[in-house]
């Protein structure tokens, strides 16, 4: 087929087909141990605890014959459990899998636009990983960092090129790469304003379909240049100024520190004894900002600590123009103690985009 | 200036070397545009305001448990097809169309005031509208002749086909944002987009040109500290906005840089404006779609200072994939759609708009009339509200199908075959929004298979325009 139409992969009846292969699937045991009946079917998934893996109820399983994608048929009579371990392996091994896996991994990890020759490398590797083994994830991920599409200098400045991290990407990176730290190593789940923030959390989509569609064309620029851009599906007017606005708060406010009951107008108002519920010098959150010592192992230069940033959060690709006004900015001793600017530093490179953008 | 980047002149120069290479939308549409602004087609004149509500109930709305016959042989036949799901024949809302089709119809028990509205005259529905590229029979769909929308019955595609009204192929412009770009002249300001969103990024509202401004229900975001007069914010300010007047070869870097330039101008504006206003004395209940549609009414109460003569809002409901416990769920939804609308309505009487003000439902698909023991599961055809003083209200639009199967709509799987296209229903809409019948087909590329501009064969009739 070369006609360039799309070719459907599966029908309604194979959708059929399995519905009936994961009947019986339900909770394995109730949120709370105080209710004594025994775990049953199909109550609302809440009332589960979500953090076991389901079970099969035999009693609710469709027992008769099963037909499923590629004409393949389930025989009757199996158990569930039976029935859904065949059912994932003719998935499983179906053509389209690993290109599929391939490209959408590839536009987790290193660009939104990969060339079809990389998804075919990576893909090569998930149906053989050298040793007749399919689907050794560690090979395909290999296969992914080390392709010469994702590390060679060369793609840098190609148009196709790039991705933006996605906000939960930004935040853990911010996390790590920053080195926070908790002295009792309780982390208090701040992320759950950030999602109020950004829109985004972890195991929270919307749908199934997850934040963004894998072939989200963000804007006419996009499309006159053929090339889709999926993280920019959840980046409008709201999330792109909150995003400032949590960095702002994170870095400049110390907003991390205090996971409750956050005062916005007292937080602008720059008085953090006014909305702090903890001491920072004793309490069980953390700190995620640049430590002192390293701003002192910087030596206090607005040129280094820049040039920290840069290799740290932007592969060293920050623009030289940017460069230098940031260097100025920290330099404003009338304005900044020098924590307070190493954490300005830290935000003004958090929002730019040499930095939201993975080249 | 980056490779990309292209002025309204580039653009038109290069639109016929791109129709050779392409058959996109996107090219099509340019050389249209391009012929329009020669044609001058769509008048540009001051006129009227108005404004239009899109809701889009996410996840496909079992509407044939929304809207349901009432007489006895038609409700019975509902009645065994529905088998658990079907609402009892006492329970359901008599409504009393003007013009009847011999039969009678209820609404869902929890919608009170969709049926006062429309009792009054101010709500009107659209029966068994659906995706069509063209007009096709249950024969040519089994004979698999039918020239059919894309990915029929999944989500993801049906929901786009109804934004882009393009269901051939998948696109990513829609009609909203191509008749902004159309009548985008008409405001006065362009701080703030014509089409503003609730419901966060859309393609529906996505143009060539104009893209949607998202706030949430409280109003635009804006930067903490920008603009501020003190020396860090000040130093703050310079910093960010230095950033974003920056220009990007990059096309991901320049883009998000835009998004966040566009939402700083635009916001501070908005915000202001939304201030002004003040609180409104509807009130509304509690429920995100009741604070997204009271926003709504705020930026509609804005909107001299807003410079708008156009405003396209775009509002979601989520949660009606009801493939389980459909009998609750269901209710739930429709009872906050209900008092939603009603609200509204109320708030753009209050506003002295009623008149001027659309809103109209959209979702991805209905569901099976058969059930698949607690729920339904993805179909086509299905049933849509418009509401507005605007609307001939009262009415049933486009035929309501027999609710059973084996019918020769019922495509097997308790499916069914629409009887009335989407672009009916939006050629419609687009007319009364004020696009003249000659640009119909640029924003509605199939529009000719299912309304003729000249004798106005296949128009429902439920707007003047």
């Amino acid at each position: 087929m070369t006609t360039g139409e799309w070719i459907p992969t599966y029908d309604d009846d194979d959708i059929k087909g399995l519905a009936k292969v994961f009947t019986g699937l339900s909770g394995s045991a109730w949120y709370t141990d105080e209710i004594e009946a025994p775990v049953q079917f199909g109550f609302p998934f809440n009332a589960y605890d979500l953090l076991l893996p389901m079970q099969m109820y035999e009693l609710w399983h469709e027992p008769g014959e099963k037909e499923i994608i590629g004409g393949h048929i389930i025989p009757a009579g199996q158990s569930g459990m039976e029935d859904i371990e065949e059912a994932i392996d003719v998935i499983f091994n179906h053509d389209n899998v690993g290109p599929f896996l391939a490209e959408r991994l590839i536009q987790r990890l290193i660009k939104s636009n990969p060339t079809p020759a990389y998804i075919d490398r990576v893909a090569t590797v998930f149906n053989d990983n050298g040793s007749g083994e399919r689907g050794d994830l560690a090979a395909v991920v290999k296969a992914i960092l080390l392709d010469s599409e994702a590390y060679e200098c060369f793609w840098i400045d190609n148009i196709s090129n790039g991705m933006l991290r996605s906000p939960l990407l930004r935040y853990t990176q911010m996390m790590k790469g920053l080195k926070a730290e908790a002295e009792s190593e309780l982390f208090f789940n701040a992320g759950v304003n950030y999602e109020i923030f950004v829109g985004q959390a972890p195991l929270g989509a919307p749908s199934v379909f997850n934040y963004y569609a894998p072939d989200y064309v963000p804007n006419a620029d996009f499309a006159y240049e053929n090339l889709v851009g999926p993280e920019f599906q959840i980046l409008n007017s709201s999330t792109s100024s909150n995003y400032v606005n949590y960095m702002f708060l994170a870095f400049m406010r110390e907003f991390l520190n205090n996971t409750y009951n956050l005062q916005l107008t007292n937080v602008l108002n720059g008085d953090k004894g006014e909305y702090n519920l903890y001491d920072p010098q004793n309490n069980d959150s953390y700190e995620a900002v640049l430590s002192d010592e390293l701003w002192m192992d910087l030596g206090y230069s607005p040129a280094d600590l820049i040039d920290y940033l840069d290799i740290l959060m932007c592969n060293g690709s920050l623009s030289d123009d940017t460069r230098e006004r940031l260097t100025n900015s920290v330099s404003r001793t009338d304005l900044f103690t020098p924590i307070d600017a190493a954490n300005y530093a830290a935000y003004m490179i958090m929002i730019n985009p040499d930095y939201t953008i993975l080249k | 200036m980056a490779k990309h980047k292209y002025s309204r002149r580039d653009f038109l120069g290069a639109a016929p070397c791109l129709a050779l290479g392409t058959t996109t939308l996107f090219s099509s549409l340019i050389n249209l545009r391009a012929m329009n602004s020669l044609m001058g087609s769509t008048a540009m004149v001051g006129g009227e305001y108005k404004a239009l509500v899109c809701i889009l109930l996410s996840g496909g709305n079992d509407s044939y448990n929304m809207i349901i016959p009432r007489s006895d042989n038609e409700y019975n036949e509902y009645a065994a097809v529905r088998s658990n799901l079907a609402i009892p024949q006492n329970d359901l809302l008599p409504i009393n169309p003007n013009t009847t089709d011999g039969r009678d119809y209820g609404l869902h028990p929890s919608m009170t005031g969709l049926q006062n509205l429309f009792q009054q005259g101010n709500a009107a529905f659209v029966n068994n509208v659906g995706t069509l590229v063209e007009r096709v029979t249950k024969a040519e769909i089994e004979n698999d002749t039918a020239k059919l929308p894309l990915g029929l019955r999944s989500h993801i595609d049906q929901a786009a086909h109804w934004q882009t009204a393009f269901p051939q192929e998948r696109v990513s412009t829609g009609w909203g944002g191509k008749m902004a770009d159309i009548l985008k002249s008409m405001n006065t300001n362009d701080e703030v987009s014509m089409n503003i969103s609730l419901g966060g990024n859309n393609i529906f509202q996505r143009g060539e040109e104009v893209s949607e401004f998202a706030i949430n229900n409280e109003g635009g975001v804006s930067v903490f500290g920008y603009g501020g007069l003190d020396p860090f914010t000040s130093l703050m300010t310079a910093d960010i906005s230095s950033m974003n007047n920056k220009l990007y070869e990059d096309v991901f870097k320049d883009s998000y840089k835009g998004v966040l330039k566009r939402s700083i101008d635009s916001n501070e504006f908005f915000n202001e404006a939304i201030e002004n206003v003040g609180n409104l004395n509807t009130q509304f209940s509690g429920t995100n779609l009741s604070k997204d549609l009271r926003m709504v009414a705020q930026s509609i109460a804005a909107r001299n200072t807003l410079g708008a003569k156009r405003q396209i809002f775009f509002v979601q409901l989520g949660g009606f994939d009801t493939h389980d416990d459909l009998g609750n769920q269901h209710a739930n939804l429709l009872n906050n759609l209900d008092n939603a609308l009603s609200e509204f309505y109320a708030a753009t009487e209050e506003l002295g708009v009623s008149d001027c003000v659309t809103t109209y439902t959209i979702s991805d698909f209905a569901r099976t009339l058969t059930s698949n023991g607690n729920g339904t599961d993805h179909a086509w055809g299905g049933n849509t509200i418009v509401m507005g003083g605007a609307v001939r209200g009262k009415e049933m639009y486009g035929e309501y199908p027999i609710i059973a199967a084996n019918t020769n709509l019922e495509l097997g799987g308790g499916v069914l075959l629409p009887t009335t296209s989407t672009d009916q229903y939006f050629a419609e809409i687009a007319l009364w929004f004020g696009i003249s019948p000659n640009d119909l087909s640029l924003i509605l590329p199939n529009i000719d298979n299912f309304y003729n501009i000249n004798t106005e064969e296949g128009r429902l009739g439920f707007l003047d325009y």
